[in-house]
């Protein structure tokens, strides 16, 4: 398993940098993306905060206080985006994601609600350019909570499959208020077909979609790491003059800082993450460094520009390091 | 008044489930005529707002709801899909909060449920109560009546009057054309008499003329506009004497000419004074000297006032030309300024129109229903 490039980038530079600057370096790099949740009124916005507090932090990313600067922005919206949504969205000067809440309650017909808001989402994205993806943000709150180890959501759940007549009403409000009519009705099969509580857990954050939410936000939040990254060598390039600074200037030339660039880069362009193939690595390596060169030469906007340089300049460290002979200008 | 009643207006905004809603009353509500938009000039009897139950309305619902409700003062609010959002009581009210200025009738309907049975009772029950209210006091018929009279008025108002500014354009343009014909026939007929000495004189006069036929122009233009009568627009605020004044002066290119001249003045001089010195010579050989002194220069006296006749000519020509410049140059100036103005006039006139018929759908009352 090879290390991950911002933990090789410390260890590279725990090296050659005191203890102050890899603090600093350290805090810059781990420094979590700030996600601020807002929308429309009524729409769930404190369960999604809820459903996000606890993933987001697992995610290197921290829900924002209401009113405090974020760097994410998410929009929580039910059912369709009214004008009014249509204009705050058009209006966000940070990257934004909207999030369809109550996506369980979309539609009980045909393929069910998650594939009913999953095609809405996809007509709305398309219609707006904003990333848009659907989430029952009450199932996903459940499901952290019966991972958690809460047994009295999967004792009800059991209590329903074996006997749902006898129900308490104080239980059958607690399961509506909980997992309302869709999660109830997966779960409770899933609990008949004799699923123990971390199955159920798994099958609600999996209906919950909370995943593909969290990695449109890990998505949006690349640019902020990638410039948060770039801050960061270039306050170190401060540090590599003097009569020490020989070993830090070698630092931020070398093949770590270079795969860290290239890392974060990868994330913004969205490209698959690289990985050194060790059969007939060496050609791939280089086939990737032209191609990303040629990207920072074409019409792209400077970020991009600058991350088609950094992929290119990364890929060539790992072309060498595969057993690639540069040659000389004839 | 019958045909008056028989349409029902459902309406809301984008997946409220107003189709499902207005489907289910057509399968209850036989007697009328239900529908999703109104046609030209139809007028409902009772409108129907659908909101979904998944969220307390926005602004955007709020404008739809006060849409629907100008048409008709029998309108009835329902939260859609009650079988799913189980939290629709709550939003029922938030929204009958959102929407205090309306005094509405809220209800809650899933007209094609997901889940249990459809439920459209206490809609059709609102709808009954509210089209029975209105046959008790059919005092919003007349209003509305009164509300599309008046807006039919204004219509032939607004017709009426952008006939008018039409003519008004095409009788301002053609005055701004006879303006610039007579000064242009006023400066030649100048220009023809014109001596050396009064040139500069002249050309100071033209922009002050061409200024005076601007402010002409204005005052004609302000009394049109009074004479429409519309309100919000101004004679435009461009200062008509420094549009109106000639941006250049007339040009006096002669210099290759003015050697001509003096060439063929001086030959012609020469001429003169040879002929009558050799004529007057032989007449009287003793006075020969004299003579031939003084037959040059009367030639030379000759030679300079054709330099001058052939100089002023040349000028008159030149002021002939810059003046039918300057005079064309003023034309399109007025027509722009016409055209412009009547451009204001009409937008101003647009945005009366809109301002009343928004101010007149606003104040219409509304609150004092039995």
């Amino acid at each position: 398993m090879p290390q991950h490039p911002y933990a090789a980038l410390l260890g590279a530079g725990a090296a050659v940098l005191d203890d102050s600057a890899l603090e600093r370096l350290t805090a810059d790099l781990g420094a979590p993306v700030l996600v601020a949740v807002n929308g429309r009124v009524g729409a769930g916005l404190d369960t999604v905060r809820r459903a996000l507090r606890g993933s987001l932090r697992a995610a290197g990313a921290l829900l924002a206080g209401p009113g405090a600067p974020a760097d994410v922005t998410v929009y929580v919206f039910v059912e369709t985006l009214t004008p009014d949504d249509e204009a705050l969205l058009a209006g966000v000067d940070r990257p934004c994601v909207a999030v369809l809440n109550k996506a369980d309650l979309t539609c009980f017909r045909g393929e069910g609600p998650l594939v009913a808001a999953t095609a809405r989402c996809r007509e709305l994205q398309r219609r707006t350019g904003v990333p848009t993806r659907p989430l029952a943000a009450l199932l996903a709150v459940a499901a952290a909570r019966a991972t958690a180890g809460e047994r009295s959501l999967v004792d009800a759940l059991h209590t329903v499959v074996a006997c749902p007549a006898p129900l308490a009403p104080g239980m059958r409000e607690g399961l509506l208020a909980e997992l309302d009519l869709f999660g109830t009705a997966i779960a409770a099969a899933a609990v008949g077909r004799g699923a123990d509580a971390p199955a159920v857990a798994a099958l609600l954050h999996q209906a919950s979609g909370i995943s593909a939410v969290l990695e449109e936000i890990d998505r949006a939040g690349a640019p902020i790491r990638y410039r948060r990254l770039i801050g960061a060598l270039a306050r170190l390039a401060d540090l590599a003059v003097g009569p020490r600074g020989a070993g830090v200037a070698e630092f931020l030339a070398g093949d770590a800082v270079a795969l860290a660039r290239m890392a974060a880069a990868l994330d913004v362009v969205g490209a698959a993450a690289t990985t050194v193939d060790p059969v007939g690595g060496s050609v791939t390596h280089l086939r990737r460094a032209v191609h990303w060169r040629r990207y920072a030469q074409g019409p792209v906007s400077a970020l991009h520009r600058r991350c088609g340089t950094d992929i290119s300049r990364g890929a060539l460290r790992l072309w060498l390091q595969a057993g690639g002979v540069a040659e000389a200008m004839p | 008044m019958s045909e008056y009643r028989d349409v029902i207006l459902v309406s809301g905004p984008a997946l409220s489930g107003a189709t499902s809603v207005a489907d289910a009353l057509r399968q209850r509500r036989g007697g009328y005529h239900i529908v999703e938009r109104l046609g030209n000039g139809e007028r409902p009897a009772a409108a129907v707002f659908v909101v979904s139950a998944a969220a307390p309305m926005t602004q955007s619902d709020i404008s739809l709801l006060d849409a629907a409700a100008a048409s008709t003062n029998a309108v009835v609010a329902a939260v859609s899909k009650i079988d799913v959002y189980r939290g629709w009581p709550q939003v029922l009210e938030e929204n009958r909060a959102l929407a205090a200025s309306h005094p509405l009738s809220w209800v809650g309907v899933a007209a094609d449920p997901h889940i249990g049975p459809p439920k459209l009772e206490s809609l059709i029950d609102a709808l009954n109560s509210a089209l029975a209210r209105e046959r008790r006091s059919p005092r919003n018929q007349l209003l509305f009546n009164k509300s599309h009279a008046q807006s039919r008025i204004g219509d032939r108002e607004r017709a009426v009057a952008v006939r008018q500014l039409r003519v008004a354009r095409v009788h301002l343009t053609g005055r701004a054309r006879a303006i610039c014909a007579s000064l242009r026939a006023d400066l030649r007929r100048d220009v023809a008499g014109l001596s050396r000495r009064g040139v500069d004189e002249f050309c100071s006069g033209v922009r002050r003329r061409s200024a005076r036929a601007m402010a002409e122009l204005d005052a004609l233009l302000s009394h049109v506009v009074d004479d429409l009568d519309i309100a919000g627009i101004d004679i435009l605020g461009i200062d008509s004497a420094e549009e109106a004044r000639p941006t250049y002066l007339p040009r006096f290119g002669r210099v290759r000419a003015d050697r001509v001249t003096v060439a063929l003045s001086a030959g012609f001089g020469l001429g003169v004074a040879l002929t009558f010195g050799r004529l007057l010579a032989d007449l009287a050989p003793a006075w020969a000297a004299a003579i031939t002194a003084a037959s040059l220069l009367t030639g030379i006296g000759l030679s300079g006032w054709v330099i001058r006749a052939r100089g002023l000519a040349a000028e008159r020509a030149a002021l002939d030309r810059w003046v039918t410049e300057v005079t064309a140059g003023l034309r399109t100036a007025m027509e722009e300024r016409v055209v412009m103005q009547m451009l204001a006039a009409e937008s101003a006139m647009a945005a009366e129109a809109t301002a009343g018929r928004n101010a007149g759908s606003r104040i219409r009352p509304r609150g004092d229903r039995p």
